[in-house]
């Protein structure tokens, strides 16, 4: 694609409406984590919408129409591009926008309008479609080692069942203890479960989502929902958001049609055992506990109460909350596959979660993100403020253990 | 000058409406990938958009200060226009003519709203995204404000006069223009308003009603029965 193609052919009505509909009245920066970072308004919510309008006006606009769009200005689309990718994509721009911009889906959508003008991905985000197609995940691991370092003995994965347990990629090669706990607590339920083999289990498509490269999310898709299909699953269960959020909104788009399963986040899953009280837990835990809510269990697919469920389910806590919480919380860093390209970004805003955690003396920081967990354990490396990080499941898997 | 003047308000009219018709061609243009399941809009979302536009409450939740003044900005503007009105219809319809006393006040709280939100955001807030687009509306708003107070309380314009060049306009008779200075200049910063209408005026009630929408989905995407 030439940069002199329109820049809107790839975004949905609603999404051009978006585009035409900032105020620019600038009150998302108050909320935007890579502003309480960086304090750059160049790379800002509303600076990235008044540059991709110059953009739409080179292309599209009347002089464009009437004599041809001319080259656009090489330093415009480097900022954009720059803007756009060192986003987080964590929405609470949108969360707060003034008059309601969906910026969770449209951010991703502008980046994929670079991608097809070359001017994106970045950093090792480019590497990531050659990955998928070798190794099924985006980390260039192994597939044969997606479960082997971490599944843990005893646990019985069923060839068929109703449920089934998609590990995810990050949490299979970057969150040990969180994709462990997951199934010990679902082995702890008792519905027998079903998995895909190692080699089977493909990369959801989210971070290829997330950078504007979309070539390879409708194989992808079409893989993973026949795979499950062919083991009669009825519910899909996982515990990555990110992973949730493209299993939930994006796959019926590219499948074509409404899945075969239901999805649900493993919070709802265990929420409902200690509901139904299939699931209790006997230890007493007198620690004050303080959760974060990942941005795209929030705010992408709405669940904010049963993480929180599950811990009042723990008998002795103490819950303490965020400043920002649920629809409010704010990206601990790892969001929109910028952790990787920028790097002192995520580890200044994984310190800013570690630093209130600590400052309201939590005993534990729980999350229930893979990307959150890797992110925000490696913000607390070099970091004078310590704090006892533990995935969700990780927490309930250990206290069922104990009784 | 008349001739001029008129030509100048046909053409930014035309600029004005033959834009937004052009963007709301290209909002609608054929998109590759439809969401699934395609999304209907329902009463009760658009019933709460539709409050959220008459009180821009996405803007109260955010930040009440400036709230204030934009709430009283958006009224005054829109009491004016329907005010400004009578100058266009003739007979005056009963509803138009009842809003002069209310137009008197919104001609005072117009500038008084925009002096409180460049004050709240600059000085008081000291925000670091300002948008110098929004900041040149809102000194030629300004300027058309103070011009229309001078006209009505200073320098006594010719109302009969300007009336008749008005009605002249929509009419599509051509007039001479009143003898007043002042009412030109009024009159030629409304057109340079006219034509830098700011592209939210019809795209942020649509993301409203919209987002409404969206909340209401997003409440059933991972909790349908």
């Amino acid at each position: 694609m030439k940069n002199s193609d329109s820049f809107t052919k790839g975004l949905s009505p609603s999404q051009r409406v978006e585009i035409d509909a900032c105020t620019q009245c600038g009150e998302c920066l108050d909320c935007c984590p890579v502003q309480q970072v960086t304090k750059n308004p160049d790379v800002s919510p509303p600076e990235k919408i008044r540059m991709f309008r110059e953009l739409i006006k080179a292309t599209d606009g009347l002089k464009a129409k009437l004599l041809g769009a001319g080259e656009i200005d090489r330093k415009l689309l480097e900022d954009f591009t720059k803007a756009i990718f060192e986003c987080t994509t964590c929405g609470a721009c949108g969360q707060n926008c003034t008059v309601g911009i969906h910026t969770q889906r449209l951010w991703p959508m502008l980046r994929k309008e670079m991608v097809l003008r070359g001017l994106g991905p970045v950093g090792p985000q480019k590497d990531m479609p050659a990955a998928i197609q070798q190794t099924g995940n985006p980390y260039n691991k192994p597939s044969l080692e997606r479960y082997s370092p971490w599944f843990p003995d005893g646990i019985r994965v069923a060839e068929k069942a109703p449920i089934a347990y998609y590990a995810g990629c990050t949490g299979a090669y970057e969150a040990w203890p969180m994709v462990k706990g997951d199934v010990l607590v679902l082995q702890a339920i008792g519905d027998p479960f079903t998995m895909l083999p190692p080699e089977d289990e493909v990369c959801c498509g989210f971070p290829l989502f997330i950078t504007g490269q979309h070539d390879m999310l409708e194989d992808l898709v079409k893989r993973l929902v026949e795979a499950y299909r062919a083991r009669d699953v009825r519910t899909l269960v996982c515990s990555c958001p990110c992973c949730v959020n493209i299993m939930a909104r994006d796959w019926p788009v590219y499948y074509g049609k409404e899945l075969p399963f239901r999805i649900r986040h493993i919070t709802q899953v265990v929420a409902d055992a200690f509901g139904s009280g299939r699931l209790k837990i006997k230890t007493e835990l007198k620690e004050r506990i303080i959760y974060h809510d990942p941005c795209y269990l929030s705010r992408g697919v709405g669940i904010t109460e049963e993480p929180r469920d599950v811990l009042r389910n723990i008998p002795g806590i103490e819950l303490l909350e965020f400043d920002s919480n649920r629809m409010n919380s704010r990206c601990c860093g790892a969001g929109g596959a910028a952790r990787k390209v920028f790097h002192e970004n995520a580890m200044a805003m994984g310190r800013l979660t570690i630093d209130e955690a600590v400052r309201k003396k939590a005993d534990k920081l729980i999350l229930s993100c893979p990307a959150c967990y890797a992110k925000v354990n490696e913000a607390m490396q070099d970091h004078d403020k310590k704090i006892t990080i533990v995935d969700i499941m990780e927490l309930v898997a250990g206290l069922l253990r104990k009784g | 000058m008349g001739l001029v003047l008129s030509l100048g308000f046909y053409a930014a009219f035309l600029f004005f409406v033959v834009g937004y018709i052009a963007r709301m061609l290209a909002w609608a243009r054929y998109t590759p990938l439809r969401p699934f399941p395609e999304k209907t809009l329902s009463l009760s979302a658009f019933l709460s958009g539709l409050v959220d536009i008459l009180l821009l409450r996405r803007l109260l939740s955010v930040n009440d200060v400036l709230w204030l003044g934009e709430w009283v900005f958006h009224a005054s503007l829109l009491v004016l226009f329907l005010g400004h009105l009578r100058y266009v219809l003739d007979p005056v319809p009963a509803i138009i003519a009842a809003m002069e006393i209310p137009a008197r006040v919104a001609a005072w709280l117009l500038p008084a709203s925009l002096f409180y939100i460049g004050v709240m955001k600059i000085i008081v807030e000291k925000k670091p995204y300002v948008s110098s687009y929004n900041f040149m509306l809102l000194g030629a708003m300004m300027v058309s404000c103070v011009s229309g107070l001078l006209m009505k309380y200073s320098f006594r314009a010719d109302l009969a006069g300007i009336k008749h060049f008005t009605i002249g306009l929509v009419t599509f008779h051509v007039v001479s223009l009143p003898g007043t200075l002042i009412f030109l200049f009024h009159f030629v910063v409304f057109l340079l308003l006219l034509m830098s209408l700011p592209t939210h005026m019809f795209a942020a009630p649509l993301t409203m009603i919209e987002a409404r929408q969206r909340e209401d989905e997003l409440r059933d995407l991972m909790h349908e029965e």
